[in-house]
């Protein structure tokens, strides 16, 4: 698999490319009341010269590397498209692109729950129950009323509602009255510190340390590297850019109708993080250590630290991790890779970083006797872009505090990324063969057994190798995690945003 | 008496059965027959590539058969009809025993191009017109992936192939679930090809890869004496 295009910059949503890092962020779902205003309010959104209200930020590098006082970046649902440019429209997009490009897209988040596991507690009747609903009108069973995803990103608080406000003030009026397009629904997001760091998510892990290095962006080149110091130290291989961009490209494994070009693909989630369960659990073994076991199910130390590397405790040696420090993810299971630090001994038993630990399945890197991974997870790989919502945890608070994680998985092809890595490596009980543990290393323990799990008498167990004899907790795993809300959205190409606020589609290839 | 020991087979680790009737245009048997022929090479000559990655754990079976039956001819050698074509078309028969998941199974063998090059003309030879509930040209066609090919058509080839598979993907060999559609037994459950490479004594000599490094043969059983 391979791309050598250049990517333009200029056409390509930034938050694709790379992570803003803003602290105050606000994800809003808006409805479509009527279509000619909704248009209007997405040209006006088409970055541009001389505009006045916001615009969407492209994968542009910033003037002197200074971050915008916000960026904003926008997707619509399949229905939200279908207002735009009519179903005729969207069955062309559908039948001038793969089946696993646009399908599962057009299919949406709700039609596709049972296939992901978002069932029992987190099946979509649940959805957007939990705060952060503004309509009067409560949401539609189906998800048919949520059309536009848009995610500003802002340095304070105090900005983030100055830019919303402009954001609305943009809304043309409808012809009938009123607004054209209404929020329904939004959720803030704020960082939760730990010893001084702003990474954290509630459960208390450090988050983010392991974003795939994308091919033939600008500062992946490898002079850009060069002159960065960093050429030679960030053993991440490099992942095509048509992994998360829609490229037109013969020799890859879609293909896309133009109007999909330089967009791409994301889950829009809300996942409810359950605090006081996951520390019961955590606490719940007299004979393993909190931290030990909060490691073995992340496959870090709360730090970040990764267990591969120093697999008996917080390692404060390998610094602070940032754009030049890769002590946080260089490193394999396998065999180790060029500059791992620290513990350089092959975890192919599993006895440093389990089989089961989530950062070894959502990417388990050179380990080929993982389900579909001969290939670093190249073709797996997903972009995230989350980000945690809700108060710190405090202990001994009232029930029904709502926290979790609520952000942007994306990827160019749903099915082969954040679909596969959820069903597949998340909650397929066999991610690995051989596997010695007791229950095949059942399933990742943070998401933890769903309803209707295909091995239900053996997803609850959470084991580790421990020097060869699997130590297995005795309480049951339950779900730690919880979906509140989950969207299939497109994040079109800038140009793509242009023919969808004029309603048309281009020509197919 | 005591109570028998639960073992869960992991879906890395069933046998499920894939039963193929690939409607085909009239007289075109003899070019699926060759495309077949190639697809049997090329599996045949895969080499395992750097490493201790063997892709016959995911591309072997434990066994396939092909057989091509012309428009409404019957199956020879039984006094019943046994396979029938769909009317006006020929039929090929594809019968094997793989490991795992559909998906995975299918997709393992794009990485052989050869394959992928049969299977792409095989989309060519497939005839979809006139049979109730298919869309000949829809996105799921061999017309609508024979344009592009399989690889990029991925999902839909999976749900071509679904739609004429009567195995099911998730009826595993030797799991006595009441309710399936048919019984599919197994006396080894979970006895994977992954399992074989990686645990049979003499694997490395008597299945070595690639398989093409030895030849076999085959001393004759006789059938009962039926006069």
């Amino acid at each position: 698999m391979g791309n050598n295009e250049t990517i333009l910059m200029d056409d390509v949503q930034g938050l694709i490319l790379r992570g803003y890092n803003y602290p105050n962020i606000r994800y809003i779902i808006l409805n479509i009341r009527e279509k000619a205003g909704a248009q209007k309010f997405c040209a006006d959104l088409v970055p541009r010269e001389g505009a006045t209200g916001l615009t969407v930020t492209t994968g542009e590098p910033w003037d002197h590397g200074i971050k915008p006082a916000y960026c904003l970046n926008i997707g619509f649902t399949y229905e939200g498209m279908v207002q735009l440019i009519g179903t005729e429209n969207c069955n062309t997009v559908n039948l001038g692109s793969s089946y696993e490009v646009f399908n599962h897209f057009s299919i949406g988040a709700v039609n596709d729950a049972d296939n992901i596991s978002d069932t029992g507690e987190s099946a979509p009747g649940n959805w957007w129950k939990n705060g952060g609903w503004i309509s009067k009108t409560p949401p539609r069973a189906d998800g048919t009323d949520l059309h536009i995803q848009i995610t500003l990103f802002t340095l304070s608080t105090e900005t983030r509602e100055e830019f919303y406000a402009k954001l609305l003030a943009m809304i043309p009026e409808a012809a009938a009255g009123g607004p054209s397009v209404v929020p329904v629904y939004y959720q803030d997001s704020d960082p939760v510190v730990v010893d001084g760091h702003s990474d954290y998510i509630h459960f208390g892990y450090r988050d983010s340390l392991s974003q795939p290095r994308i091919a033939n962006l600008y500062w992946n080149k490898p002079s850009v590297r060069k002159l960065l110091g960093i050429s030679t130290i960030d053993d991440r291989p490099t992942v095509p850019v048509d992994r998360f961009i829609i490229v037109q490209d013969p020799s890859i494994d879609y293909y896309a109708h133009p109007l999909l070009t330089n967009g791409t693909f994301v889950a829009f989630r809300l996942l409810y993080q359950d605090v006081a369960k996951f520390n019961e659990f955590i606490n719940s073994d007299p004979g393993t250590p909190p931290d030990l076991l909060a490691a073995k199910m992340c496959g870090r130390w709360f730090d970040g630290t990764p267990l591969v590397v120093s697999p008996n405790k917080e390692d404060k040696n390998l610094g602070e991790p940032g754009p030049t420090n890769f002590n946080f993810t260089n490193f394999d299971y396998l065999a180790p890779s060029t500059n791992q630090p620290n513990d350089r001994s092959s975890d192919d038993s599993g006895q440093k970083c389990p089989y089961a630990s989530h950062i070894r399945r959502a990417n388990p890197r050179d380990d080929i006797n993982v389900t579909g991974n001969n290939d670093n997870a190249e073709k797996h790989r997903i972009v995230r872009r989350a980000s945690p919502y809700g108060p710190p945890y405090v202990a001994g608070e009232k029930p029904g505090v709502q926290r979790g994680l609520v952000g942007l998985f994306m990827g160019a092809v749903l099915a082969s990324q954040f679909r596969f890595v959820t069903t597949t490596w998340f909650e397929l009980n066999g991610f690995r063969s051989p596997d010695a543990s007791p229950n095949n290393s059942g399933v990742d323990p943070l998401f933890g057994p769903q309803v209707a799990d295909p091995d239900p008498t053996n997803d609850d167990v959470f084991a580790f190798n421990n020097k060869g004899t699997y130590k297995t907790i005795p309480t049951k795993l339950t779900r730690f995690i919880r979906t509140d809300g989950s969207l299939y959205v497109f994040l079109p190409g800038i140009q793509g945003l242009i023919s969808l606020s004029k309603g048309t589609i281009p020509a197919s290839v | 008496m005591s109570t028998a020991k639960v073992i869960s087979v992991p879906i890395t680790g069933q046998q499920h059965l894939l039963f193929l009737f690939v409607p085909l245009k009239k007289g075109k048997l003899a070019e699926a027959v060759k495309i077949a022929d190639t697809l049997h090479l090329a599996a045949k000559e895969v080499t395992a590539p750097t490493g201790p990655f063997d892709p016959r754990k995911t591309t072997g079976v434990h066994y396939f058969m092909i057989y091509p039956q012309a428009d409404g001819q019957k199956t020879p050698g039984i006094p019943v009809p046994g396979f029938t074509s769909f009317p006006g078309k020929d039929v090929l028969v594809v019968m094997s025993i793989y490991d795992g998941q559909f998906d995975a199974y299918i997709s393992a063998f794009f990485a052989i191009p050869a394959v992928v090059n049969g299977l792409n003309a095989l989309m060519y030879l497939m005839d979809e017109t006139g049979i109730p509930g298919v869309d000949p040209n829809g996105p799921t066609s061999a017309n609508h992936i024979a344009k592009t090919g399989v690889v990029r058509n991925a999902l839909a080839f999976y749900c071509l192939l679904m739609r004429y598979n009567f195995g099911d993907p998730i009826l595993s060999a030797g799991d006595s679930t009441p309710g399936g559609k048919y019984q599919f037994g197994s006396n080894f459950p979970g006895l994977t090809v992954a399992n074989i490479i990686d645990n049979y004594p003499g694997a490395a000599d008597e299945w070595p890869a690639p398989p093409s490094d030895v030849t076999y043969t085959f001393p004759k059983a006789k059938k009962p004496d039926c006069q």
